[in-house]
C-alpha cells in the first residue's frame, strides 16, 4: 500500500483495510459473477463447444457462421426493429400520459395507480398472459372485436409472420407505460413551478407552456428514458420467449431468444452450440455500448 | 440525491394548471368561478384519455382473473363473466400442478438474494461513501461496469461456472448468480444513500472513541432506512420476475421458481385455460397486492436510480 506521508502511514493503511474489508464481499462477488464469466464469454466466442471436452479453437468462425446464418440475420432486425419502435413509443407516449396526469384530475391517484399496475406484472406472465388473450380462439381481443362488429379485424395475431412483431411492441407498451409514465411523472414534479408562472405572465398557452418549459425541463429525465429502452431493446427476452419464443418460424426471434434456443433450447438439433450462441452475447454487448457511447458524445455536443 | 423517493410524494401538480385542447389557461381548481364550455370539453376528454388508459391497464388482468373461475368447456366462446364462479381451477393447481412448490422456490430463491444483496450492498455503499480504499475511483467504476453488461453475454459462462462449483440446478446457485450481478447497482443506490447522512454524527462518533463498525452498525446503518427498504424492494421485484438465469440454471421442476414454471405449465396445459389463468393470478396476486399496500416505498423501489437529478 503507498501512503504519500510516511508518518501516517499505519493509520492510513489500517483505515484503508477497513475499507477493503467492508467493500470485499461486494467486489469478491463482481469479480466470480460478472468479470469472470464476462471475460469467459469473450473467450469462448472464439471457440467451437458443446459445453463438453475440449473447446476447439476456430477463431472468427463464429461471427463469420453468424454472418451467414439467416436466423441470425432475421434475429437482427426484429431486435433492431423492437428496439427503435420501443424506444420511440415507450418514451412519447408514456411522456404525454405523464403530462396530462399532471393536470389536476378528480381521482388523479386511482388513474395512476391503475395505470402502473401492469409494470408490476412480470415480463413472464404479461408475455403468458398475451399469448391466451391474443389466440385466435378464445382470446378476449379477437372476442371484444367481434362484439365491436370489427370482426373482420380479427387475425391469428401471433401466428403472422407479418403482424408478430408489432404485436409483441404493442404487448411491451401495455407492460411498460405506466413505469416510464412514473418517471416521467417524478421529473415533473421537479420543475419550479414558478417557470411557469412566468410563462403565463408572458402570455404563453398551455401548448406553448409544455413546448417551451415542460419538454425542455424534462430533458434528463428523457435521457434516462432512452437509455433505458435501448438497452432493454437490445437485450429483449423474456417478453419474446413467453409469446412466441421466437416462432412461428423464427419470424420473431431476437438476439436473446436465439442465443438462448441456441445454448439451452432445441434449435441445432440437441448439441448445445456455446461458442456460437456466446458470439450472439458478444455482438448484444458490443451493440449495448455502442448505443451507450453514441449517447453520451451526442450528450457532450449539445452540451458543449 | 432524494430524487428517487420523491417519485413517490405527493399528487401535487406541477405549475401547468392548464387544459388541454382549449387553446387557453384555464382556472385551478381552487378559483373555479368561471370555466367556459371549451376548458369542461377539453377536461372531459382528459378524463375520457386517462379512463380508457386505465381500462387498457387493467383489462386483461381482469379477463386473466375472471377465466381462472370458469369452468373449462365455458372458455371458449362464452360470455366475459363465468356462469358460476367456481375456484376448482386453484385446488387442480396448487393440488395436482403443485405450483405451491414453484411459488415457495421463488420465495426462497428471492429472500435469500434481497438478504444477501442488501447486507453486502450496505458495507459496500458504506465504504465508497465513506472509508478510505485503495484505488477508490477505479475500482468503483470496475464495480458499475456491471450495469452496462447484458445479461445475454454473461448466461453461458455462469453456467459453466455454477456447474463446476457444482450449484447447477440448486437455488443457492441461482440466487448467487443474481447477487453478484445485482450488488452493483444496489451499491450506487446504497452510496447514495450513505453520502446523505450526516457525516457530523460519524465524527462526533469517532471523537467518542467509536470504531468503524460500531458507527456503521449502530450509527450509519440506522440512518439508510429508506435507502435499503428501495434496495430491497427493488430487489424483489426483479428476483421474482426474472427468467432468463432461473430457466437456464434449474432443470429440477421441483426447485424452479414461478417464471419459468408458469412458463412450462404454459406448454404442457395448454387447453386448461382456468387453470393457466389460476397460475398466473397466483403469481401476480402477491406483487399487486405488496404494491397497492405499499405504494409510496413500492414506486420508489421500482423507479429507484432512473430518476436522479
Amino acid at each position: 500500500m503507498v501512503s504519500t506521508a510516511p508518518a501516517r502511514r499505519r493509520p492510513r493503511a489500517r483505515m484503508q483495510l477497513t475499507g477493503l474489508v467492508f467493500a470485499a464481499p461486494a467486489l469478491a462477488l463482481f469479480a466470480t459473477f460478472v468479470a469472470y464469466p464476462l471475460l469467459r464469454g469473450l473467450y469462448l466466442s472464439f471457440y467451437r463447444w458443446a459445453g463438453y471436452g475440449d473447446p476447439l479453437f476456430v477463431g472468427l468462425d463464429n461471427y463469420r457462421g453468424l454472418a451467414s446464418d439467416p436466423i441470425f440475420r432475421r434475429a437482427v432486425i426484429v431486435t433492431a426493429v423492437y428496439t427503435v419502435a420501443s424506444t420511440v413509443l415507450q418514451t412519447l407516449i408514456p411522456m404525454a400520459v405523464a403530462i396530462l396526469l399532471a393536470q389536476r384530475w378528480r381521482g388523479g391517484v386511482v388513474f395512476r395507480t391503475m395505470i402502473f399496475i401492469p409494470a408490476v406484472v412480470s415480463l413472464t406472465v404479461t408475455g403468458l398472459l398475451w399469448q391466451l388473450a391474443l389466440q385466435p380462439n378464445g382470446g378476449f381481443v379477437n372476442e371484444l372485436l367481434d362484439s365491436a362488429g370489427l370482426s373482420s379485424w380479427s387475425m391469428v395475431w401471433l401466428g403472422d409472420r407479418n403482424t408478430v412483431v408489432p404485436v409483441i411492441i404493442a404487448v411491451s407498451l401495455w407492460q411498460s407505460l405506466g413505469f416510464f409514465m412514473l418517471i416521467f411523472y417524478a421529473g415533473l414534479q421537479n420543475i419550479d413551478p414558478t417557470l411557469y408562472e412566468s410563462g403565463r405572465i408572458d402570455g404563453a398557452g398551455p401548448w406553448r407552456l409544455i413546448r417551451f418549459i415542460t419538454i425542455p425541463m424534462l430533458k434528463p429525465v428523457t435521457a434516462i428514458v432512452v437509455t433505458l429502452n435501448l438497452i432493454n431493446g437490445l437485450k429483449v427476452y423474456d417478453l419474446i420467449y413467453a409469446l412466441t419464443n421466437g416462432g412461428p418460424a423464427n419470424s420473431s426471434q431476437s438476439l436473446g431468444t436465439y442465443l438462448y434456443a441456441l445454448a439451452f433450447g432445441s434449435i441445432n438439433g440437441a448439441s448445445a452450440a456455446f461458442g456460437y450462441a456466446n458470439a450472439i452475447g458478444v455482438i448484444i454487448m458490443i451493440s449495448a455500448a455502442a448505443v451507450l457511447l453514441v449517447l453520451s458524445v451526442l450528450r457532450r455536443t449539445r452540451e458543449a | 440525491m432524494g430524487a428517487t423517493t420523491s417519485v413517490a410524494r405527493s399528487v401535487k401538480a406541477p405549475g401547468t394548471s392548464t387544459s388541454e385542447r382549449s387553446g387557453r389557461p384555464s382556472a385551478p381548481l381552487r378559483r373555479r368561478k368561471r370555466r367556459s364550455a371549451g376548458s369542461l370539453a377539453a377536461r372531459a376528454l382528459g378524463y375520457g384519455v386517462l379512463s380508457a388508459l386505465s381500462a387498457i391497464s387493467a383489462v386483461p388482468l381482469v379477463w386473466m382473473v375472471l377465466t381462472s373461475f370458469k369452468r373449462r368447456d365455458e372458455v371458449f366462446g362464452g360470455g366475459l363473466l363465468p356462469s358460476k364462479w367456481q375456484g376448482s381451477a386453484y385446488a387442480y393447481i396448487w393440488q395436482e400442478l403443485h405450483i405451491w412448490q414453484y411459488f415457495l422456490n421463488s420465495v426462497v430463491v428471492t429472500a435469500l438474494t434481497v438478504v444477501a444483496v442488501v447486507v453486502v450492498s450496505c458495507f459496500g455503499g458504506y465504504a465508497f461513501a465513506w472509508l478510505d480504499i485503495p484505488a477508490k475511483r477505479s475500482l468503483y467504476a470496475l464495480l458499475l461496469s456491471a450495469l452496462l453488461i447484458p445479461a445475454g453475454i454473461l448466461l453461458i459462462p455462469a453456467f459453466l461456472e455454477l456447474r463446476s462449483f457444482g450449484l447447477l440446478n440448486t437455488r443457492t446457485g441461482l440466487s448467487l448468480v443474481y447477487i453478484g450481478t445485482h450488488v452493483s447497482f444496489a451499491i450506487l443506490l446504497m452510496r447514495t444513500f450513505f453520502e446523505a447522512a450526516p457525516g457530523e454524527l460519524r465524527e462526533a462518533a469517532k471523537i467518542d472513541g467509536a470504531g468503524e463498525v460500531r458507527i456503521f452498525r449502530s450509527i450509519m446503518v440506522p440512518l439508510t432506512g429508506p435507502g435499503i427498504a428501495t434496495v430491497a424492494i427493488f430487489q424483489v421485484l426483479t428476483t421474482w420476475n426474472e427468467l432468463l438465469f432461473a430457466n437456464a440454471f434449474i432443470q429440477s421442476q421441483d426447485r424452479q421458481p414461478l417464471q419459468p414454471g408458469l412458463y412450462s405449465l404454459v406448454g404442457q396445459h395448454s387447453t386448461n385455460w382456468p387453470a393457466l389463468t389460476a397460475a398466473l393470478t397466483v403469481a401476480v396476486a402477491p406483487v399487486i397486492v405488496f404494491y397497492v399496500f405499499m405504494q409510496r416505498q413500492f414506486v420508489a423501489g421500482v423507479t429507484a436510480g432512473s430518476v436522479k437529478g
